[in-house]
């Protein structure tokens, strides 16, 4: 599980944004899939600085000042004013946006759990419940 | 007193307390993963994903309190 576990996080939650825009809208109230989708990209693209300024700051061969300081200056202030001004306008209702905002943790639990229950990577170490060759679980 | 006041005096507390809850969060998490990486490079990209996602989770917790703050700021008067 390396950094592609993110951007395949990031893609699934914009797929699911999107995929959920035409049924809320249809059977629900269009503001609200708007405010899902607006919300859910809020996250991915907060999602999306905060990896690219960690991996910018802990790559230490190329650690660029400049872009550090671009992506940090993108982040902070202007993807906050964004979400503040979303909030401020009341377009979308709030609950639509936090709904959207909290789709991605919900598709990072679900990509962990089918990791682990399908056993794809080393979620089991030795030992643990979940090693069925040791001697975590089976005694 | 009535809730309005009551309620004026405490969402800046309280967003002042997740705040710095979320600071203190993030700067053990960050700080715990450095610490590893520097003890461990050849797993700093493990340590890595868990530390972003990690971050992400705490941040999320303090625009959670941001968004009540401002739900409930409408009804002050």
């Amino acid at each position: 599980m390396g950094l592609e576990f993110i951007t395949r996080v990031i893609k699934t939650s914009a797929i699911v944004s999107l995929i959920q825009l035409p049924f809320v809208a249809i059977y629900f109230d269009y503001r609200y899939g708007l405010g899902i989708l607006l919300g859910c990209l809020w996250g991915v693209v907060n999602l999306h600085f905060l990896r690219s300024v960690v991996v910018c700051y802990t790559n230490l061969s190329g650690r660029s000042k400049r872009q550090l300081m671009l992506l940090l200056l993108l982040k902070f202030p202007l993807l906050y004013l964004v979400g503040y001004l979303l909030l401020k306008w009341s377009l979308f209702p709030v609950l639509s946006l936090v709904v959207g905002f909290t789709l991605i943790f919900a598709v990072i639990l679900l990509k962990a759990l089918g990791r682990l229950l399908l056993s794809l990577d080393e979620f089991k170490t030795e030992g643990s419940i979940f090693d069925r060759k040791g001697s975590g679980g089976a005694s | 007193m009535h809730y309005t006041t009551a309620l004026s005096f405490a969402l800046p507390l309280s967003l002042g307390i997740a705040a710095f809850g979320s600071a203190f969060g993030l700067g053990r998490a960050v700080s715990a993963a450095m610490d590893s990486m520097g003890r461990q490079p050849e797993a700093a990209a493990k340590i890595q994903v868990g530390m972003i996602i990690g971050c992400a989770l705490i941040e999320a917790l303090t625009i959670y309190a941001l968004v009540t703050v401002f739900v409930l700021q409408g009804k002050i008067g």
